[in-house]
């Protein structure tokens, strides 16, 4: 069922008139939420970047989707990578103790393995991911989308409750 | 730029707003609860919390911590307090609050509903620090080793037999683990000393010594390589001596290991015999058995509960102390926090200057201040500190000072305590047969001195009443009418107590001291009718104890003297072969020098005569040259 629901949001973000940046710029804020815990000051700037610019926010649904369940899975490996940074590189140490006496800082919890695993894949991943899904878009518009619209599975996914859903959320994008 | 995402956060604003203004409150209510319910171990409870975002001010109608070891009783709760949040640490997530007054407190009152925590969380709870863990077990081990009286003794009904089938000694199971592992040992030698070199390297000595001819040494080079061999069969003899030699310096020091063994044993016997005195009531009768049969468990209890604090406190210094943090496997989702803070940043919390009012649980009225309630002392570099006074109308009253200071890597906790002017009308001062009635008359004071640095302890209590009466109208239970007339007899000499008890641990060494002016009384009337009784019992179990162990005690005996002198032997005997062997080598180096000496005089005589033989053909040839030239 969630792989269905994956599915159709994936094809309805892909089958949409938008512009590809669009799409690959609201799945890679979207990354940049599902890696994040929101229980950090740093999803708000994103979120607002999110509500207030043109992307596409099935997109980032999927994106937010799609990275929450990464980060369950690689937990351990966030955790052990937030670690690193902020125990193990002593060098680093000075630097978050200054920004840790910052005013309004510390609500980040960049101090916690999580958040700071989180934010340094998701800035990693920022650039190549907005590049890849660039591409992978126009790509698919070029090349498959038609195929892929006489699938029996995509007649059936349309007519899905979902999919008029995710075509409102399409709406309150203003376009 | 979508307009309508603009409309959706100012909607979204809206309603944080309102709801701030509504929710946010009970939210926070919640919050700090179930954070300081986790951390006390039971529930914590405010009412009518409210937080003002705007003034940044904090205040509750009433406040409930519950014991975590009574949790149908409160610790303390209080009625309304107010207090300022200081912005700026605020925004650095800091909790900083100048003054705190807390009013309406009060100690120990009864809850109306069960304070537990559900499953999970209680476990969650600040823990016992180790050191405290262990007084607390030596306490509790002290108190138990206390004989309580066998008031058959004083009845003359006491039944040996069931003292002896009750006695389960533990020497002898000791004893028998001993020659277990005394066994291994053993074994281990005997396996050490067989590997040692013996007979067969020193005959392979033997043979490469016997292998260097002398007689054949006639150059230099020769010479040379006799020394080499023998310079290898020294060092190869060194070698096996060191090896052997080192092998009896160790045996040395086991043998002085195992004849501590005799000590051991010695020891165990006598631990069997004062455990079984004790659990007889049948104790050696000294003015520090009969203190400890009089007030003994009482103390420990108070003890127990000074112990139990401040095991909290040391456990909780301890914690906030470490830097860097251990790696943890946190649940998925939740992460590890890792602290970082400058050392002269705000604390995480603090609370600079805390005044309370209330009321203990003995209802004596009480005020005082806390300074520097701190998360962190090192930030500030200050110890917290409480004063505490209050007095109550019938004249009691209390003084309290404590320091807890945990700014070096060694934390010190003084405690100070005294009450004074307590009637003691109705009180017990002790459980102990003899003692037990209810006191009609008379006025105490307790004083109390707790000092407890790094790992070492020290904590003194005294307690002193004055015109003091015993209500002796109900004759005790446990007393026949002799003895109660016995009791009486001590009790009329008693119009003052005075007790003084002291625990010192200083890591190992551990001691509870007691004394008080009533063991001598006590003593004279129980020597005096039970002395001679005590001593025929005492010395009947320890010939029993003794008939008992005795057989195994002479095995042990024998074991070791067999086994020691066999190893002892055959480590001589190697170690005389290699001496032996060294005295040879040395023989043989002299023969060498002899054999290298002769040879040089030899060598030089003949040098010498050709030398001789050449100047004369030389002289020979000129005297021919010149006799031709003339």
């Amino acid at each position: 069922m969630i792989f269905l629901k994956l599915l159709a949001k994936l094809l309805k973000v892909l089958t949409s008139g938008e512009h590809a940046r669009q799409i690959a710029g609201g799945f890679m804020l979207g990354m940049m939420i599902g890696l994040l815990t929101m229980k950090t000051l740093f999803a708000v700037p994103i979120v607002l970047v999110l509500i207030l610019i043109n992307v596409n926010l099935a997109a980032a649904v999927v994106g937010i989707f799609l990275f929450k369940l990464i980060a369950f899975l690689l937990d351990p490996l966030l955790n052990a990578l937030g670690y690193w940074i902020l125990v193990d590189i002593t060098g680093l140490k000075g630097f978050w103790t200054e920004i840790a006496s910052m005013p309004i800082v510390p609500f980040t919890r960049f101090n916690n393995t999580l958040v700071m695993g989180g934010l340094i894949v998701a800035l990693v991943l920022a650039i190549p991911l907005f590049w890849g899904v660039k591409r992978l878009v126009i790509g698919y518009r070029e090349k498959v989308q038609e195929k892929v619209k006489n699938w029996k599975i995509i007649k059936i996914l349309k007519g899905t409750a979902l999919f008029r859903f995710l075509s409102g959320v399409e709406k309150l994008g203003g376009r | 730029m979508r307009k309508k995402g603009l409309i959706f956060l100012i909607i979204v604003a809206a309603l944080v707003i309102a709801l701030n203004v509504f929710v946010t409150d009970r939210w926070i209510e919640r919050r700090v609860e179930r954070l300081a319910s986790k951390s006390n171990g039971a529930k914590v409870e405010l009412y009518r919390f409210n937080f003002s975002l705007f003034d940044l001010s904090l205040s509750w109608e009433g406040l409930q911590v519950t014991d975590p070891d009574d949790t149908w009783t409160n610790l303390f709760e209080t009625g309304r307090c107010s207090f300022d949040l200081a912005l700026e640490p605020l925004m650095q997530r800091k909790v900083v609050v100048e003054e705190f007054e807390l009013q309406g407190l009060r100690m120990g009152t009864a809850r109306e509903t069960d304070g537990a925590l559900a499953g999970k969380s209680k476990k969650k709870t600040v823990g016992q620090s180790k050191i405290v863990q262990s007084i607390e077990q030596n306490v509790k081990t002290e108190i138990e080793s206390y004989p309580l009286l066998n008031l058959g003794l004083l009845e003359g009904t006491v039944d040996l037999d069931e003292i002896w089938e009750e006695a389960a000694l533990q020497s002898p199971g000791k004893i028998g683990a001993l020659k277990e592992q005394y066994g291994v040992r053993y074994d281990e030698w005997q396996k050490r000393v067989g590997e040692l070199p013996g007979e067969v390297e020193a005959e392979a000595l033997e043979r490469d010594l016997e292998a260097i001819q002398i007689q054949q040494i006639e150059t230099p080079l020769q010479a040379k390589e006799a020394y080499d061999k023998l310079r290898l069969i020294e060092e190869k003899n060194s070698d096996y001596l060191e090896s052997v030699t080192q092998m009896r310096d160790e045996l040395e020091s086991e043998a002085t290991d195992i004849a501590g063994l005799k000590d051991k044993i010695d020891s165990w016997v006598d631990e069997d015999y004062r455990r079984v005195l004790a659990m007889a009531g049948l104790p050696e009768f000294s003015r520090e058995t009969v203190s400890a049969m009089i007030f003994g468990r009482p103390v420990a209890e108070k003890m127990e509960k000074v112990l139990r604090i401040l095991g909290r406190v040391r456990n909780y210094s301890q914690k906030v102390g470490k830097y860097i943090p251990a790696k943890e496997f946190p649940p998925r989702g939740v992460g590890q926090d890792i602290r970082f803070t400058r050392k002269q940043d705000y604390p995480a919390f603090w609370i600079q200057r805390l005044m309370l009012s209330g009321e203990t649980a003995q209802g004596i009225g009480i005020g005082g201040t806390v300074l520097h309630l701190v998360s962190d002392q090192r930030k500030i570099d200050r110890p917290t500190t409480m004063q505490l006074a209050g007095s109550r109308a019938d004249g009691a009253g209390l003084d309290f000072a404590a320091v807890v200071d945990s700014r070096d890597d060694e934390p010190r906790e003084q405690l100070e305590l005294s009450l004074k002017g307590i009637p003691l009308e109705g009180r017990s001062i002790t459980d102990f047969p003899f003692l037990a009635y209810p006191l009609s008359a008379g006025v105490g004071t307790v004083t109390g001195k707790v000092d407890f640095k790094g790992s070492r302890f020290l904590a003194e209590i005294g307690f002193s009443g004055r015109d003091v009466g015993f209500d002796t109208q109900g004759k005790p239970e446990a007393l026949d009418d002799d003895l109660y007339e016995l009791s009486l007899a001590m009790v009329r000499k008693i119009d003052e107590i005075d007790l003084v008890a002291a625990v010192r641990q200083s890591g190992d060494d551990f001691k509870l001291d007691m004394r008080s002016n009533l063991d001598d009384i006590v003593l004279g009337v129980l020597k005096q009718v039970v002395s001679d009784e005590v001593q025929a019992v005492q010395n009947e179990l320890m010939e029993r104890i003794e008939d008992e162990i005795g057989a195994d005690r002479d095995e042990v005996e024998s074991l070791v003297e067999e086994g020691e002198g066999s190893l002892r032997e055959a480590v001589e005997d190697a170690k005389g072969l290699f001496i032996s062997q060294q005295e040879r080598i040395a023989q043989k180096r002299a023969a060498i020098d002899e054999r290298v000496k002769a040879e040089e005089q030899r060598v030089k005589k003949q040098a010498e005569e050709e030398l001789q033989k050449k100047q004369d053909a030389v002289k020979d040839k000129g005297k021919e040259a010149l006799d031709s030239l003339f």
